[in-house]
């Protein structure tokens, strides 16, 4: 009996997990090469997700859906980077209180938007004939841990990877030695915006899409961010399973709406006590 | 040769330079010294476009580059090395190397690390530790390194001696010559005048934003700068 | 005199003016990134609520437990931000703000989640309309004349200069840790305030009124009105309020009607962000 409920536990946590690890480390991207807060990257993950419901219902076939919807996805983070983030920057360096104003904007924008398009019933993606609920699960595993090591990857050996890597440690030092900076941080976004397409993908397929979800997706995405480390991918990836973990076991103990203020009693410790997180560096004065 | 004229520059309202007039040859040490706040990391800045530019020109070999996008500066065969050893972090040495040679192709990249690696052999050793686990010292060969990737035909050092002890110092000056002697030309920024000066083939002094004195090393006889300068240490 | 329709539009720009110059107060006086400040808003409305409805106490005691309450939550938001800086703090509070909802939502045996308190009474001497509209744009006043006093006081100048330059002004000597602590509890106290305002004037309350749309709303009317304008969130609100008057001549469903106003309002946001980030009468810049 116990062992059913704990694999039944294990498995919410794994699902869950790497869901928003994914799309944690799309966040932690953006901010690392762009030194932009990106809360609206919520809105990105779930207009993604209504574009792949709607394409769905259209009756687009699967793959076209994706396509549609990763398209949709890329639309997003371009406008969002062209008409909002560049334009905050003077002389390569951001405004860091107008950045936050302004990607919240964003998010709630992005979800009235969504609201005034699609309405605020619940719209659910069935994929009931054709998949399981256990193949919609190792889906959400597989793409989720397989993109995130794509990106690893990708980060570690790849020019725009390593371009990447150089604008975010300092981005004055990487225009110096020839790097078009405002070119990868378009790239990063892009990027992001991509993980953000497929993470709403994968989440239309297990939850319901609503309007509002657009800032529980980015308050637990951050969460996790805060808690792993702000400027850490491994950081971000284990961080989000561990918050996973506190939240389901204590849904689990206690009730499923407390699921959220244990995370936030979390990150508040976190907060509180050692603001960098687990693996984030120490919070210098960051080059801009 | 790097010719600046008439440059006025500075940081949005704030003016730094008035009118600054120098030359800096390919085949030359140019030092540009002076007290602090005289602006001299200012023209360093100017001509790679770090800060505003209210007026003059900037030309390398007659073409003109004033207020070109700072990361094209590197095609016009200049290297800038910043003030404070700007390493990539959390990229190894390796690549904070490499990062040097954007322009280049495959084989000419592995060309320049193994003549970067000669040069500076014990980054050689380093090559694949996280360049923020070198010394001060070491740091600063990986961003003279990375900047010599290229095969620039000017660099431009603001305060490599800054924070290094006197041998390291001697260290990155001898090297400095050899350089010139493989056809690469420095314009230096220095706040230790007595030591760069000596390997110095022209000396511009700057004082309040303006070029106040220039010359070879006939000038350092001058009381302005003897007083001023080379007092003391 | 006054049709019902122009008096309530009276009471609610007044409310949230007075909310909304709380904000002005600590973020463009204070320099305090105070982004949770929809939750100080929403303690003192439930904090009434709760003391007059299931307790039965005096009214007196309700708009005083507003305060009262809504003055200890920001003291609670100061002790969470006192070791972070930046968009670190930005994010803090806005945490809070999450974590206040959370907590709204899962608490039902204090503050019947979901469902909201309903039959919250007026005090009988502003039952009508026109008095509490009267009531409310007295208490404006009363809190602009208030809060503008400390302005231009000793205090006042500290705040400013602690806005512009923290670490100057702690070189200085003064405490600056002492004053953002004063300054919050007070922009604490006035936003509950404002609070037990609503929650009497609207008679019913739930989790929804105090989220992340009414935050950013909030915020979006003291950064269009002017950082560092006391007025200028007032006009900021009023602006809000007045945009289903312009509505009026396009022709929008009416269900999609909230969105579209929300709509607006950000994109007007943005657009000064942007284009005008010092707002309509303001005088101050952040991030310099």
């Amino acid at each position: 009996m116990t062992t059913t409920i704990a694999t039944q536990l294990a498995l919410t946590i794994l699902i869950s997990g790497s869901l928003f690890a994914l799309s944690a480390v799309g966040f932690t991207l953006v901010y690392r090469v762009t030194k932009i807060m990106h809360v609206a990257h919520g809105v990105v993950v779930l207009g993604s997700g209504y574009a792949f419901w709607w394409a769905l219902q259209r009756g687009a076939s699967a793959s076209f859906a994706v396509a549609f919807t990763i398209a949709v996805a890329l639309a997003m983070g371009w406008c969002i980077h062209t008409f909002v983030y560049e334009r905050l920057r003077t002389r390569g360096k951001i405004a860091i209180t107008m950045s936050l104003v302004a990607t919240v904007a964003l998010l709630v924008l992005g979800q009235n938007i969504l609201l005034a398009l699609f309405g605020s019933s619940t719209r659910v993606v069935s994929f009931s004939k054709q998949l399981s609920s256990a193949d919609i699960h190792t889906l959400i595993v597989g793409v989720s841990l397989v993109s995130i090591i794509f990106l690893g990857m990708f980060l570690r050996w790849s020019r725009l990877g390593k371009r990447m890597r150089a604008v975010a440690d300092n981005s004055i030092a990487a225009e110096v030695v020839g790097i078009d900076s405002a070119r990868v941080r378009l790239s990063a976004i892009l990027l992001s915006a991509v993980m953000g397409g497929i993470v709403g993908i994968l989440y239309a397929m297990e939850f319901n899409l609503d309007p509002s979800m657009g800032s529980e997706i980015a308050i637990r995405s951050f969460s996790r961010v805060l808690i792993g480390g702000a400027g850490s991918l491994p950081g971000a990836i284990f961080g989000s399973f561990l918050i996973e973990g506190v939240e389901d076991v204590g849904a689990f103990f206690y009730s499923d709406g407390l699921k959220s203020v244990f995370s936030f009693v979390i990150v508040f410790l976190f907060l509180l006590l050692r603001p960098r997180g687990l693996f984030g560096r120490k919070i210098r004065k960051e080059d801009l | 040769m790097l010719q600046i004229t008439n440059l006025h520059a500075g940081y949005e309202q704030l003016q730094i330079l008035f009118g600054v007039n120098c030359e800096a040859k390919f085949n030359e040490i140019t030092l540009l010294i002076g007290p602090n706040g005289a602006g001299k990391s200012t023209v360093l800045k100017s001509i790679f476009n770090l800060v505003d530019i209210y007026d003059g020109q900037i030309r390398v070999d007659r073409r003109e580059i004033t207020k070109i996008p700072t990361y094209e500066c590197i095609q016009h065969g200049l290297a800038y090395v910043p003030q404070g050893r700007p390493i990539f972090p959390n990229l190894n040495v390796r690549e904070n190397i490499e990062l040097g040679g954007l322009l280049l192709g495959r084989s000419l990249l592995h060309e320049r690390v193994e003549y970067v690696f000669h040069e500076f052999p014990v980054l050689a050793l380093k090559a694949k530790k996280p360049a923020r686990s070198l010394s001060g010292g070491q740091q600063q060969m990986v961003v003279l390194a990375r900047a010599l990737m290229p095969s620039p035909k000017l660099l431009l050092l603001d305060e490599p001696s800054l924070g290094l002890s006197p041998v390291m110092m001697q260290g990155i000056f001898e090297k400095l010559v050899e350089l010139k002697k493989q056809g690469i030309g420095t314009l230096l920024v220095e706040q230790n005048a007595k030591a760069a000066s000596a390997i110095a083939d022209k000396i511009y002094l700057l004082e309040n934003g303006q070029v106040v004195l220039s010359g070879g090393r006939e000038i350092l006889a001058h009381e302005k700068i003897k007083r001023v300068h080379l007092g003391g240490v | 005199m006054l049709s019902p329709y122009i008096l309530n539009l009276i009471v609610l720009i007044a409310i949230y003016g007075i909310l909304a110059m709380a904000l002005s107060f600590v973020i463009g006086h204070g320099g305090v990134l105070q982004f949770g400040h929809v939750a100080l808003f929403g303690v003192g409305a439930y904090a009434s609520a709760i003391l007059t409805t299931t307790y039965s106490f005096s009214f007196s005691i309700g708009f005083l437990g507003a305060m009262a309450f809504g003055g200890i939550g920001a003291c609670m938001l100061g002790m969470l931000i006192r070791r972070v800086r930046g968009d670190f703090m930005a994010l803090t509070t806005f945490f809070f703000a999450f974590a206040f909802y959370a907590l709204v939502l899962n608490v039902p045996e204090l503050t019947r989640g979901a469902l909201g308190i309903p039959a919250i009474a007026r005090p009988s001497i502003v039952m009508s309309l026109p008095s509490y509209a009267i009531a409310s744009v007295v208490t404006l006043v009363v809190v602009y004349l208030l809060l503008t006093r400390i302005l231009h006081s000793p205090f006042g100048l500290v705040m400013g200069a602690m806005r512009d330059d923290e670490l100057g002004a702690r070189v200085l000597g003064k405490n600056t840790a002492h004053v953002q602590r004063v300054a919050l509890v007070l922009s604490g106290m006035i936003a509950g305030l404002a609070g037990a305002l609503y929650a009497h004037y609207i008679g019913f309350i739930d989790p929804s009124s105090f989220y992340l749309g009414d935050l950013v709303i909030i915020v979006a009317a003291v950064v269009i009105g002017g950082l560092g304008s006391l007025p200028g969130s007032v006009i900021g609100i009023a602006i809000y309020f007045l945009i289903p008057e312009v509505l009026r001549f396009i022709n929008i469903p009416t269900e999609t009607f909230g969105a579209v106003r929300q709509i607006i309002f950000i994109t007007v946001l943005l657009l000064i962000i942007l284009v005008r980030p010092k707002g309509i009468l303001g005088k101050v810049l952040l991030d310099t």
